[in-house]
């Protein structure tokens, strides 16, 4: 039997295309919010404590 | 108007629900428990309690899916396609476009499930689905379009959340718990804000892509058949000029709601009205073009099965519903547009619902004469279709639910993007450039 006309082949295009897409769009979303967080220093991010 | 009392006007409708709004929801409401009651009647009794039977398979769920579909097409055009081409007036248009989009989407898909009868064959698609069904390709790319569409929609909402999450302090606190946790911790930052244009910037190329394909391949249902109608090349850009058409029409209608209801007279003004005026005169006159082609190109092959359906559509059964459909699909919104629709937004309000009742009977028109003429059984029998209360029941809260969707979101969330039009966001990204 071809693959390509299994039943259940073209279920996993649909999940892979989609988990793709997902994965793509979740690490676009993260690396916009890391937007100028290596501009702030550690120590400002810990919390300096003498201020 | 200064920025300071734009972002006022813009947030207040967050504030607080009136009492019109709390009835108009309620009414809505009303539409979709109907709709409900009818679908658990028809999931209890089966799809004998539809209009549709052999041989027509589909009825107004698959009408209302490409329709819904179609109507989508409006925000990923405004939006993404504007966007491309720098096109500064689609701003304050953008989200409410978007919103039609995001909202729009899961009515189509989800009138295939009312389709089904059962909601539990959805399930053969995950254990059974075929690579070469068209069906299975609807299922990718609309899926794909949806889930694109939330994630550009959500993207170019982020700033104004975490603008809610700061400035409404006054709100409920489940409100403002909302915000703080869709905000994902924005901080304002120049960095953000240009990573966040260039993304928007990639997904408006994707997502331009995106539009022409989704309808393609909702066309290609119909189209890879050998059913006379149906099977022609020019259905793909066919749907999809008439899907642009639908949802253009769609956000005048709600570019003059929220303006109204809102008070944003200052930032949706005439000067937007007659951009999407001119648009429309465009997209009405290629609907035009492509109508003629389609049925040209029948009637010069005079194959005998294709000219059933071309005779049932132009002087038989479904002459009304096609000429109807001319009507109000060209003429009379064209005559808008040329004459009242120029400095009127009531006429314009008036083409936009004209345009809307005309693509949903141009759907109708595509869709069910065939099937009451296939091509098997065109010389031995006549199919008809006539949709029951039921159907009708389920396609009313179907719209019932945008609606609602959408009066909600305008509720909770600024309806005009305020950081694509703040000075305060456009100084802090070049000062960041310097």
């Amino acid at each position: 039997m071809n693959v390509f006309t299994a039943p259940g082949f073209g279920s996993l295009i649909v999940a892979v295309v989609l988990l793709c897409a997902a994965v793509i769009y979740v690490g676009l979303t993260w690396w916009i919010l890391q937007g100028g967080r290596e501009e702030v220093p550690p120590w400002e991010q810990m919390g300096w404590p003498f201020e | 108007m200064m920025a300071q009392d734009e972002e006022t006007l813009l947030l207040a409708p967050l504030t607080g629900a009136s009492r019109g709004f709390r009835l108009f929801m309620g009414l809505l409401l009303a539409v979709m428990v109907v709709g409900a009651a009818a679908y658990v009647y028809q999931w209890a009794n089966g799809l004998g309690v539809t209009g549709m039977n052999r041989p027509v398979y589909f009825g107004i769920y698959i009408v209302n899916f490409v329709f819904f579909i179609g109507l989508a097409h409006s925000g990923t055009f405004i939006s993404a396609i504007l966007r491309l081409v720098g096109a500064e007036w689609r701003k304050p248009v953008a989200r409410a476009a978007e919103a039609i989009t995001v909202f729009s989407v899961p009515f189509g898909a989800g009138s295939i499930l009312m389709d089904m009868g059962r909601l539990d064959r959805a399930l053969n698609i995950f254990t059974r689905g075929r690579f070469e069904s068209p069906l299975l390709w609807d299922v990718v790319s609309v899926s794909l379009y949806l889930l694109s569409s939330i994630v550009f929609f959500y993207l170019s909402l982020l700033p104004d959340i975490a603008r809610c999450r700061d400035r409404l302090t006054t709100v409920p606190q489940w409100q403002g718990q909302m915000y703080r946790i869709l905000a994902l911790g924005w901080r304002d930052h120049a960095e953000q804000y240009r990573r966040l244009e260039k993304v928007l910037a990639g997904m408006a190329v994707f997502m331009s892509a995106l539009v022409v394909i989704v309808h393609t391949v909702v066309s290609w249902v119909f189209g890879m058949t050998l059913q006379p109608g149906w099977h022609t090349a020019i259905l793909g850009p066919f749907f999809l000029i008439g899907a642009v058409f639908s949802g253009s029409g769609a956000v005048v209608v709600a570019m003059a709601v929220l303006r109204r209801v809102f008070h944003l007279e200052e930032i949706l003004t005439l000067k937007h009205f007659d951009y999407m005026r001119k648009l429309l005169i465009a997209l009405t006159l290629v609907w035009l073009y492509f109508i003629i082609t389609e049925h040209l190109t029948t009637f010069y092959g005079q194959e005998v099965e294709e000219m059933h359906v071309f005779w049932e559509k132009l002087t038989g059964a479904y002459a009304i519903p096609f000429w109807a459909m001319f009507l109000l699909c060209f003429a009379v919104p064209l005559t808008i547009f040329l004459t009242k629709g120029k400095r009127s937004i009531g006429w314009m309000v008036a083409a936009g619902l004209i345009i809307n009742v005309g693509m949903w009977l141009e759907r109708y028109i595509v869709v069910i004469p065939t099937l009451t003429r296939p091509r098997l059984l065109s010389e031995l029998a006549i199919g008809t279709y006539t949709p029951t209360w039921i159907e009708g029941a389920v396609a009313a809260a179907c719209f019932a639910g945008l609606l609602f969707l959408y009066a909600l979101f305008a509720r909770l969330f600024p309806i005009i993007p305020i950081w694509e039009r703040s000075e305060e966001v456009e100084a802090l990204l070049h000062a960041g450039e310097e």
